[in-house]
């Protein structure tokens, strides 16, 4: 095998014409080339024959729907570049002035930094989701399509029996809680009256209590008092009540 | 001068408002939906996804248009678009551990490899000859065990009948890549066809 020869054999059969005198005699003694020279134009033949099929009627609704989504994606990029656009800040084109005087001789040189800054801070950045968008509709602007479509589904508004019916629901749910809350008010009262005289007898009682043994108890003057309501009480006794209340028990006077 | 034969064409497909399927859109459509689509159904081997791979190929092509400045001609800009598509379709759907191209192109080498040592011993075919059918039917089977790249080169030679140069313009490779590749694709058709070729053109 002429490596050389055998790759101009080669070109030769790709291009469909083996004539070159010297080419055919390599051919006759190369078993590769024999072989290849016999079977490439085989190869060659049975591929043009191949029949062509027509494009599908499916094609042509197939297209027609990728092209809407298409057209619907181009629309929704240009209004977004049509709002990113802002007008560049004023101190720009004075920058841009003295940048290009300060480079009369070199038009090729870069722009100073602060004018790359009020360039930026002039140019709106496209928003993070258009990236996700493209590209979904790139991928499947099928998919995208009908996701476009549903986002964009009417919103209906809530129909007046709605509104009624709630109202009817709250009215009755008052209706109902009204008699409850008041009988809870009344036993809280009760409570709070019964705490009250158990305090203040605890508090009269105290001094015998914590002295049991004191020989001369006739001589510290003390009197029982039972009262059958805080108002009924001495004010020095109805102050000590209403301090260990925390004032519940003149609340519950008023 | 401009010597794109569909220039006009294309003019007026830029200056248009894009649509949809209607007006010079349509002509351009109409011009190409059966070479998209043969070139789609060859390299993807089956109707289903040459359908979508065509419906991609139209969709870009509509979207694009407007950037497209003549620095090739149109038809290969179009069969490029409609390779890449095909091309990209049967990789997705091949699944994602083949991550690119060069990937794919390797590890389907390695196979034709393992392949083509079994092959020699299919060789003791039937005597009866190969129907048309079955014969069209081996042909595809070869094309799809081409290589990504060997294969777009073979669809757009054989099938199409372009010219070196044409696809050299339309897969933005060297004529000399054109070559060497299509070369390559001839040594792995042969062996996969050389039986079945024989039994059906030489009895
Ligand atoms: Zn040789």
């Amino acid at each position: 095998m002429n490596p050389s020869l055998c790759d101009l054999v080669r070109s030769a059969l790709l291009e469909g014409d083996l004539v070159d005198t010297a080419l055919r005699e390599h051919v006759a003694g190369c078993a590769e080339c024999r072989h290849a020279a016999r079977a490439w134009p085989l190869a060659a033949r049975a591929l043009t024959e191949l029949p062509r099929e027509p494009a599908p009627r499916e094609l042509d609704s197939a297209v027609v729907a990728a092209l809407h989504a298409g057209a619907r994606t181009e629309r929704a990029i240009q209004a977004l570049q049509r709002l990113a656009r802002l007008s560049p800040p004023p101190q720009l084109s004075s920058a841009l002035d003295a940048n290009s005087e300060g480079n009369e001789h070199d038009a090729e040189a870069p722009p100073s930094a602060e004018v790359e800054r009020l360039r930026a801070a002039g140019r709106a950045p496209a928003p993070r989701v258009l990236d996700r968008l493209v590209h979904e509709e790139l991928l499947d602007p099928a998919k995208a399509h009908v996701r476009r479509h549903v986002g964009g589904l009417h919103r209906l508004t809530a129909p007046e029996a709605l509104r009624e019916r709630v109202a009817d629901n709250f009215t009755r749910e008052r209706r109902e809680r009204a008699p409850r809350a008041a009988l809870r008010k009344h036993a809280a009262r009760r409570l709070r009256l019964v705490l009250g005289a158990a305090v203040a007898f605890a508090l009269l009682a105290l001094p015998f209590l914590s002295r049991p043994e004191e020989p001369d108890v006739k001589s510290r003057p003390f009197r029982v008092e039972r009262a059958s309501s805080v108002g009924a009480l001495s004010p020095i006794t109805r102050d000590l009540l209403n301090a260990a209340s925390s004032g519940m028990s003149t609340r519950e006077r008023s | 001068m401009h010597t794109d034969p569909d220039h006009k064409l294309i003019t007026a497909c830029q200056q248009s408002l894009l649509e949809g399927l209607e007006g010079p859109f349509r002509e351009l459509y109409e011009l190409y939906k059966d070479r998209v689509y043969n070139v789609c159904y060859r390299i993807t081997g089956n109707p289903t996804d040459a359908l979508d791979a065509s419906q991609e190929t139209f969709g870009i092509i509509f979207r694009k248009i407007r950037e497209f400045r003549f620095e090739s001609k149109f038809s290969s800009w179009v069969y490029r678009v409609a390779v890449n598509a095909s091309i990209d379709l049967k990789r997705r759907a091949r699944g994602r551990d083949v991550t690119s191209l060069e990937a794919l192109d390797e590890s389907r080498v390695e196979s034709d490899r393992v392949r083509h040592s079994m092959a020699d011993e299919r060789v003791e075919m039937p005597i009866r000859a190969a129907s048309r059918h079955e014969l069209e039917e081996e042909i595809q089977r070869a094309i799809s065990r081409l290589s990504p790249k060997l294969r777009g080169i073979t669809v757009l030679r054989y099938i199409e009948s372009l010219s070196y140069e044409q696809i050299a313009d339309s897969l933005q490779i060297s004529i000399g890549t054109v070559k060497s590749r299509l070369a390559r694709a001839h040594e792995v058709l042969d062996r996969e066809l050389t039986p079945v070729l024989d039994r059906y053109y030489l009895g």
